[in-house]
């Protein structure tokens, strides 16, 4: 039994010691628990060979060598402690060398006869007799045991979360563990002078390993989950390779060679020595995957989500809609308590998205600076003391990964701890590493168009914001219009009705209604008719001006034919040219087609240009009107023998309310919006109209109208 | 004196109106007067006339209404023709007399007395 625990233990910690090492052989923290492990294994070798060694002599030797490796344990420890869970030795060189020395020394000390002077027999008990060395031995046992509880302790207040759960595990390991061990098998060899419970000491290192590996299994303690599921699996092979190996020899032994079988016992130990070679890797297949179902429940495949990431990152464009899905992912797959973007802009942040957290994490300026500041993701478990490792403290975060594209560094990731309470493994870490580069270009990818969207948002409003004022200008306007409509025909109407009442009653005295008027009177009544007439044209120009301009005017188009047009405004003028005794002649008409036009329009810009013609041109003179065919169109002609009109005043004639200023001195006023109301209407035909004149020379008024 | 050419003049402004039934009746018609639209409406609903000069501005019912009633209730006696004599030019207006039923839309202020006669002698002369 003895043997079995020593084998058991022995065992136990030599696998543990070596898969910790070759996990991380970097690592200060895995070395020296691998070191310590390697020192418990040895030592509970040696533990059982020197309570049962052969002679009295031989077990002194024993015991004294067995003393060697209990010599580095303590301060093994107190490394670790202080180390722990970091990859460097986190103690001052002179220290180490200090306690280097100091282990040597007890070492030496050990197998001298100063430590243990004699080993007595006494009936089932061996009494090893301590020397004055043995002070040396329990100052460096009982004293680092102190300083790594002390060191344990005091990290313990700092510590939350995560490490607090990982400390108090290691804690309460080392604590039982040598608390046992110092009692039994120091105080009680040499207090009691009793080794009775010597053999016991091995067992204790077992709750040290006890709670090392509960701490891995359920904290995954420095990334070694893979090691305590090895260590279990190896352990129960041997177990099972010694229980069928001794089963073996012991049945074979007994029942067919005898017990004097030496030969035949190595014979029938290689054979089966074959059969567990043979069957062993297909038992440690079988029993790696049992321990893998126990210890990877909640494992995920780096490539499952990294894809899953991929595909979220290359679909979603929308800022909220990108961080929200890849937070999402992070904390179900990697199973996280909580993780946030805290985005920046220029050292500024620009914004937190977070998933998980009871309130948006609430770092300052200066905080995200100190972790931007380093080069690698920030783990806390991983951190020296430092400013960084506070930050993530205050803020119960366990990892804070750099996003950067392009070198410039965009944002963080922080990271609470996982559900579980384990630390971040290295596939974990890995995943991260490879996934933030690629988070940070989408992130920023989404940014841009964020910037764009929100530029376009606002350049819609501000079109929709135009576009509205203008509508409500518009509708103004339209009312304006239609005011402005409404005013103009009923002040026309207003003023029509009392100038058709004059003009119609001095018609009706001019011609004999109330009887014979001398001719004074008839002069002077004349010049009221003309007068009030003029009052009328102007007004009628006013609003045909007025529906030109508002877009009113509707030609009426239809054919006619040009020459009846021309004899009717001959006959229009007929009565008034004799009255001044001036020539109207019309030009002979070579044959033309129909003109398509509005026939009243044209009418009344010949009327115009005939009446202008008929007013300013004095006595004797002569009017011609011309019409004849210029290629597609046809042109209308008016030519007087009148005083003509400066060229420079050209340019004035058809504009509103502008004559040429040697017209103004003539006798005979017009309203000045004739030429302008005929040139508008020539070009609502598409036409053009022109005037040639020479001072004392006569004008001409030329139109052409277009014939298709 | 029964089959002389009967026409009324509806018209508001009182030196209009008696200018027209003065020259008118000159011209030889039979010439009844109305000076508003309701005036105007109960005679033109007796029917009968020749011709109708009819004004648009007037009070209690304007020229538009007033067609509108004649358009929707013909009298059983019709008014051969109505033509328009005003002095507001509205295009708009000018389009809904005629669609209902106007004959002519004339502007009086372009018009002297005779000129009047000649138009009406027109209107009555054109079947």
């Amino acid at each position: 039994m003895e043997l079995a625990i020593s084998i058991f233990t022995a065992i136990s910690n030599l696998v543990l010691g070596l898969f910790t090492y070759l996990k991380n052989p970097k690592s200060a923290t895995h070395q020296l628990l691998a070191f310590l492990a390697a020192q418990i294994s040895i030592w509970s070798i040696l533990n059982y060979i020197s309570l049962h060694a052969p002679t009295e002599a031989s077990t002194l030797f024993w015991i004294r060598v067995d003393m060697l490796p209990g010599a580095p344990m303590g301060p093994t420890l107190y490394l670790l402690a202080n180390t722990f869970p970091g990859r460097k030795i986190n103690i001052s060189r002179s220290k180490l060398t200090a306690i280097i020395f100091f282990v040597l020394l007890t070492m030496l000390l050990a197998i001298s006869p100063y430590m243990f002077t004699a080993a007595i027999f006494e009936s089932s008990n061996i009494r090893a007799v301590p020397g004055p060395a043995i002070a040396v031995f329990m100052l460096n046992f009982i004293g680092f045991s102190l300083l790594t509880f002390i060191k344990l302790v005091s990290r313990l207040k700092k510590s939350f979360g995560l490490e607090l759960a990982q400390i108090r595990y290691l804690l309460f390991g080392i604590i039982s563990t040598f608390t046992l061990i110092t009692t039994t098998d120091l105080l009680g060899v040499v207090l009691l002078k009793s080794s009775f419970f010597v053999p016991l000491g091995p067992l204790y290192s077992l709750l040290l390993i006890g709670s090392i590996s509960y701490s891995i299994v359920k904290h995954r303690f420095l990334d070694i989950r893979l090691v305590v599921a090895r260590t279990v699996a190896y352990t129960l092979l041997v177990l099972i390779v010694g229980f069928v190996y001794g089963l073996g020899v012991f049945a074979i032994g007994k029942f067919i060679t005898g017990q004097q079988a030496a030969i035949n016992d190595v014979v029938i130990s290689t054979a089966l020595a074959l059969v567990m070679a043979i069957s062993f890797q297909r038992l440690r297949l079988f029993l790696e995957r049992l321990t893998d179902k126990i210890f990877y429940k909640e494992s995920y495949d780096t490539n499952n989500v990294l894809g899953e990431l991929s595909k979220v990152m290359a679909a979603t464009l929308h800022l909220d809609n990108l961080t929200h899905s890849i937070l999402e992912i992070l904390v179900s797959q990697l199973r996280l308590s909580k993780a946030a973007f805290i985005l920046f802009d220029d050292h500024h942040i620009s914004s937190v998205k977070s998933e998980g957290f009871a309130s948006t994490p609430d770092l300052d300026e200066s905080e995200v600076d100190f972790l931007s500041q380093t080069r690698d993701a920030l783990v806390f478990e991983d951190l020296d003391e430092s400013p960084q490792k506070a930050i993530l403290r205050r803020l119960n975060l366990s990892a804070a990964i750099h996003l950067r594209s392009e070198g410039v560094q965009i944002g963080l990731l922080v990271l609470g701890e996982k559900q579980s309470g384990d630390p971040y493994s290295h596939q974990d870490l890995q995943l991260l590493e490879i996934f933030a580069p690629e988070a940070a270009v989408a992130i920023q990818n989404s940014e841009s168009y964020e910037e764009i969207r929100r530029f376009n948002i606002t350049l819609q409003e501000e079109v929709e914001r135009a576009t509205s004022d203008l509508q409500s200008a518009n509708e103004k306007l339209k009312i304006l219009d239609k005011a402005k409509d409404e005013f103009l025909s009923l002040a026309s109407h207003e003023l029509r009705t009392p100038m058709t009442a004059i003009k119609s009653y001095v018609w009706m005295v001019l011609n004999g209604k109330a009887g014979v008027q001398n001719p004074t009177s008839q002069k002077y009544l004349q010049l009221v008719f003309d007068s009030t007439q003029r009052l009328i044209n102007l007004v009628n120009d006013m609003l045909d001006i007025s529906r030109i301009e508002s877009g009113k005017v509707q030609l009426r188009l239809e054919p006619f034919a040009v020459s009846d047009l021309m004899y009717q405004v001959m006959e229009e003028f007929k009565a008034r040219a004799a009255d001044k005794k001036i020539t109207l002649a019309l030009d002979p008409i070579q044959p033309l087609p129909s003109l398509t036009a509005d026939r009243d329009k044209v009418l009344q810009v010949l009327e115009n240009l005939v009446g202008n013609a008929l007013k300013f041109t004095p006595s004797e003179g002569k009017i011609t009107l011309t019409v004849a065919r210029k290629e597609n169109f046809i042109e209308f002609s008016v030519n007087d023998t009148g005083k003509g009109i400066a060229e420079a005043d050209f340019p004035k004639l058809f504009t509103k309310f502008e004559r040429g200023a040697p017209l103004t001195t003539l006798s005979e006023p017009g309203t000045g919006l004739g030429l302008y109301l005929c040139k508008q209407y020539v070009q609502l035909h598409k036409g053009t109209i022109n005037v040639k004149s020479k001072v004392d020379q006569g004008s001409t008024f030329s139109f052409t109208l277009p014939l298709g | 004196m029964e089959d002389k050419t009967k026409i009324l003049v509806v018209e508001d402004d009182q030196a209009l109106r008696d200018l027209y039934v003065i020259i008118l009746q000159d011209a030889g018609f039979a010439v009844d007067q109305a000076a508003d639209g309701e005036e105007a409406y109960e005679l033109l609903k007796k029917g009968g006339y020749d011709l109708v000069l009819l004004d648009i501005v007037l009070p209690k019912l304007d020229g538009i209404h007033l067609l509108e009633n004649l358009h929707q209730s013909p009298p059983s006696l019709p008014n051969k023709k109505i033509v328009v004599l005003s002095n507001l030019g509205h295009d708009e207006i000018i389009g809904n007399a005629i669609s209902l039923g106007a004959s002519g839309y004339l502007i009086k202020s372009d018009y002297t007395p005779d000129q009047i006669v000649t138009r009406v002698r027109e209107f009555l002369n054109d079947k």
